[in-house]
């Protein structure tokens, strides 16, 4: 059991069951071997959360490592490991895939095959950007993430989907190229203070915070920008709303749930491990921005009549959170960012898919087009309402938790900071209310909804995880926070107590 | 030494002997028999010139004037990799429009010929006479299809502007002769030590406006978009990749081994032109409504970036280059881009109709022509999207990390700027590349048009070329190491 090369099972279990779809014929074969594999990985990643041991600290778990490139004086590993953060958001990865694909069953009738490809592709350079260990590795994940996000927005999208699906690109490809750039600077930084260069992260994280404040500023803006482009923070949000809205309903759940949490992600993992004193420096400005972000993406909320681009700049606020929390430098704000990863992944995957539910009954989504839908669809106004409870942050359901301990965080660390994105959470109760109101109470507004059906099978088997989920963390918020504790503090730790990382060379 | 070192020059006899025996079978055999005959000739050719390149041994011959190491190999295999490619596309299309087989074939050897011979040029006249016998036949191949008046407008200006170059090329190596007294590489090394003079750099520029011609590299790429358009199909294929990589071994060997000492003056020479040619190529091409336009333009972008390792080449204290990274890294992606833009070019043949008896064929011209070929023929469009991806340099594939190594080699020489000026336009390169993507999968083609293009069968051989192509280009981008290590080689043999 020990041998056994878990994590690059889960990574190409997906990769290798798109290549398999391309021999399975019949439409709904492809979609039983879609659900299958991406049950399969999901059930992997399962017993990976199960045998992870929380108690082992911030050690990277289950590591895999050999050589790749070893030539022309590269030194390129592929080398694999998890901790608690990378097991959040792979489980997070592995829940949603089975339920995007589950929800996709009826509403994807065009080019089903290639459809089911993109996606389960998309799963495996996912779960490879959260479990690479070697900074090369990690930014072919990144990119590989492109080709299919691209082809599930701009094939099977909304009326401008060729628009948006290429905005997406170009300013994701945008942010990752300057990346590729500084990481290369890191990589022959390392060579030059460890007599040879690495893309090792766990190695760069020991050396690159003794770079002088110059060049550290300049890589960690780098960094910091493709990851802000990932979030989005504002003012690198405007790609967001556009393909949201166009994406189709798998595409809006991938792309809010997991895709959005990789730049939060970048930050913990790489740009303030790599440099501390450049994170520091920036942390006014970033705070800032998130809570720009926060209070912008709340107001964006309360004048959309388009349900889907409401939720997508719902997503602009709740990540203005996430970062909000992990630049408090505090252990509760980043705790509390990870937390609402997670919880957005959940809540916010869910309300797009509540939204795909309606959409492919009307193919319409103005707020407008409904009213009156608690009638003929009970069960459906019940699930929104809890998913709505949980995304404002009601005590009780998951949101309510990651969000105190975001706010608690930055109260210690920025009083005012706090105090201006409290007034987004009362914001994001006003909008999200208000949006439910409309959508579910009186009388029904339009004839055509009278005898909408309510929620299907298969419908409600995509949404029964997301619900139950939802109260559980809500009520035990430790199942998360216990195993991703070790972690986040050791991506702190180089900026709250600098002097533990100080000294590289000694150490070698 | 008087022996005649016959081994070294081996690939090129047999380039050469192949191309005659294509010539004999005009005249002794029948029409009917030629087709099979000729493409046998070529195949046998060029394979019995790889496994000779690959398995003689190294050395220097005819009194220095011909060199076999690793760099020539290389440079050779691309090269020869690209010929194949071009010729399996090849006889179908140029039969369809009545070209004489024959006298094709001949012309595509002899042009593989003369680059081999640059690749192995080792003093500055048998570099003149192969770039001679290489642009000859090529000027002619550009024109062979003599109904198509734009055959013959890029027959025409490929001549003219190339002779100029030519002129240019030769003033540039007489002055470089002068300076240095001596003809041979190693000669012009141990001469033209410390600062370089006023002739030396004239010569220098020269040199480069000749080289940079034959490149395709800005200022002077103008040639490029008429004539790659114009051209039939394999031979734009073919002349756009071995060209320019027999072009770059040679700079390469030219530089490295001949004028190391001068670092001074061509590198900031080599970097202005890679930093213009990677704006004008790319800025060109965005504007395109061919994509064998676009691809031209395209293939001049790629030339400034291949062109960025050998301007971070550095000098080092005791008179050679200080890294053989960027060198190394240019060679790498001129061995990307054969594999890229080749199976790129010849996909225009396979996403069109192939010629039958009924009509000459069609190739893919615009972008319209592609709408939804993913829908129509998905086999075609995946392979074309690998070749995209890999030409807007996104992993995993070749285009990729062929631009890493030159990034890393960049950033290593403390010349960040030219990288961040590589990434800047290849987000640029980005909005082009993928509007064939979009085209192939988002957008659905006229009810018409696609009625008319299923009546026609897809021309399956110009298709066995792009598989090849695209499958090497994922290979390079998944397991660089051994060309890498080659390439690093090549260079390192010439230090």
């Amino acid at each position: 059991m020990d041998n056994v090369p878990w994590l690059s099972i889960l990574i190409w279990l997906p990769a290798v069951g798109a290549a398999a779809l391309l021999f399975v014929r019949a439409e709904n074969a492809v979609r039983a071997a879609s659900a299958g594999v991406s049950l399969a990985a999901a059930a992997v990643a399962g017993m990976l959360a199960v045998t992870f041991e929380p108690a082992a600290g911030a050690a990277m778990q289950f590591p895999e490592s050999f050589s790749w490139i070893d030539a022309g004086g590269l030194d390129i590993r592929y080398s694999l490991g998890m901790d608690g953060i990378a097991l959040s958001m792979v489980a997070l990865t592995a829940l949603l895939t089975p339920l995007v694909i589950l929800a996709s069953w009826k509403s994807i009738t065009d080019r089903v095959r290639g459809f089911h490809a993109s996606l389960l592709l998309l799963e495996a350079a996912m779960f490879g950007v959260f479990l690479a260990r070697d900074l090369f590795l990690f930014y072919v994940f990144w990119e590989a993430m492109l080709l299919p996000m691209l082809l599930l927005i701009g094939v099977w999208g909304g009326p401008r989907r060729v628009y948006a699906s290429l905005k997406f690109f170009i300013y994701t490809l945008a942010g990752s190229l300057l990346m590729l750039v500084a990481i290369l600077a890191c990589y022959l930084h390392a060579g030059k203070s460890l007599g040879a260069p690495t893309f090792d992260i766990g190695r760069l994280a020991a050396v690159l915070p003794s770079m002088e404040g110059g060049p550290q500023n300049l890589l960690f803006a780098a960094f910091a920008i493709a990851f802000a482009i990932k979030v989005p923070l504002f003012p690198f949000h405007t790609w967001l709303p556009d393909a949201h809205v166009e994406a189709p309903t798998a595409g809006s759940v991938v792309l809010a749930a997991v895709l959005l949490k990789m730049g939060a992600y970048g930050f913990l993992r790489f740009a303030i491990p790599f440099f501390p004193a450049a994170a520091a420096a920036f942390a006014p400005l970033m705070i800032a921005l998130s809570v720009i972000s926060i209070v912008f993406g709340a107001l964006m909320c309360m004048a959309q009549s388009d349900i889907k681009k409401l939720i997508a700049y719902s997503s602009v606020s709740h990540l203005g959170f996430v970062v909000l929390g992990i630049f408090s430098f505090t252990e509760a704000g980043a705790q509390g960012a990870v937390l609402q990863m997670v919880n957005h992944g959940l809540s916010t995957g869910a309300l797009f898919l509540l939204v795909g539910v309606v959409y492919d009954r009307t193919h319409r989504r103005g707020v407008d087009d409904f009213g009156g839908l608690a009638k003929p669809m009970p069960a459906y106004a019940a699930v929104f309402f809890l998913v709505t409870l949980s995304s404002i942050g009601l005590p009780g359901l998951n949101g309510f938790v990651g969000e105190f301990l975001v706010l608690k965080g930055a109260f210690d660390a920025h009083r005012a900071a706090a105090v201006v994105a409290a007034l987004g959470v009362i914001l994001g109760a006003v909008y999200m209310l208000r949006l439910y109101r409309d959508m579910f109470w009186g009388p029904v507004t339009a004839p055509r909804n009278e005898k909408l059906p309510d929620l299907a099978g298969l419908e409600r088997a995509a949404l029964a995880p997301l619900v139950v989920l939802i109260i559980l963390l809500g009520i035990k918020p430790d199942l998360v926070l216990r195993r991703t504790a070790p972690a986040v503090e050791a991506s702190l730790r180089s900026v709250t107590r600098p002097a533990a990382v100080e000294a590289p060379h000694e150490r070698r | 030494m008087n022996a005649v070192e016959w081994g070294v020059a081996s690939p090129i006899l047999a380039l050469l002997g192949a191309a005659f025996a294509v010539v004999a079978v005009d005249l002794f055999f029948p029409r009917s028999r030629e087709r099979g005959l000729t493409e046998l000739i070529t195949y046998a050719g060029l394979v019995s010139a790889m496994l000779a390149s690959w398995m003689l041994e190294g050395g220097v011959a005819f009194n220095g004037a011909l060199i076999s190491d690793p760099l020539s190999r290389f440079v050779t295999m691309a090269v020869l990799v690209a010929a194949m490619l071009a010729t399996i596309a090849s006889a179908d299309a140029l039969a369809a429009r009545r070209v004489p087989l024959p006298e094709y074939f001949a012309l595509l050897l002899s042009a593989a010929a003369g680059m081999v011979l640059l690749a192995m040029s080792h003093d500055l006249i048998t570099m003149f006479l192969s770039v001679e016998i290489l642009s000859l036949a090529l000027y002619i191949l550009c024109g062979i299809t003599r109904q198509d008046p734009r055959s013959n407008e890029s027959a025409m200006k490929y001549f003219v502007l190339g002779s100029f170059a030519t002129g240019f090329l030769l003033y540039g190596m007489t002055l470089i002769y002068g300076a240095s007294g001596s003809v041979f590489l190693e000669g012009m090394a141990l001469k033209l030590p410390g600062l370089p003079s006023a002739m030396v750099l004239a010569g220098l520029g020269l040199l480069l406006a000749g080289f940079a011609f034959k490149i395709g590299a800005a200022p002077f790429h103008m040639w490029v978009p008429d004539v790659y358009e114009g051209a039939p199909t394999p031979v734009t294929a073919f002349m756009s990749v071995a060209v320019k990589t027999a072009a770059l071994g040679a700079l390469l060997r030219l530089l490295v081994s001949g004028l190391p000492g001068q670092e001074e003056g061509w590198g900031p020479l080599i970097g202005g032109i890679a930093a213009l040619t990677m704006i004008v190529g790319n800025l060109g091409a965005l504007g395109q409504k061919s994509v064998k336009r676009m691809l031209a333009w395209s293939s001049v972008a790629h030339a400034g970036y291949a062109l960025i390792g050998l301007a971070v080449a550095g000098e080092g204290a005791d008179g050679r280059i200080a890294s053989a990274a960027g060198p190394a890294a240019s060679l790498f992606y001129a061995a990307a881009y054969t594999v890229m833009t080749i199976g790129a070019f010849l996909f225009l043949m396979f996403a069109g109709r192939a010629p039958s008896a009924a009509s000459p064929g069609r190739e893919a011209e615009t972008y319209d022509d592609l709408n939804g070929l993913g829908r129509r023929r998905p086999w075609a469009a995946a392979m074309m999207t690998a070749l995209m991806v890999s030409l807007a340099g996104i992993p995993p594939t070749a285009g990729f990390f062929g631009k890493f190594t030159l990034f890393r080699a960049a950033v290593d020489a403390d010349q960040a700027i030219l990288a961040i000026l590589a990434v800047v336009t290849t987000m640029v390169s980005a909005a082009y590349y993928l509007r064939v993507i979009v085209a192939m999968y988002m957008k659905d083609a006229p009810a018409s048009q696609a009625d008319s293009e299923s009546a026609g069968s897809p021309d399956l051989s110009a298709g066995l070329a792009v598989a090849v192509s695209a499958a090497l280009t994922l290979y390079l981008g998944l397991m660089p190491g051994a060309v890498l290590e080659w390439a690093r080689q090549a260079v390192a043999s010439l230090l």
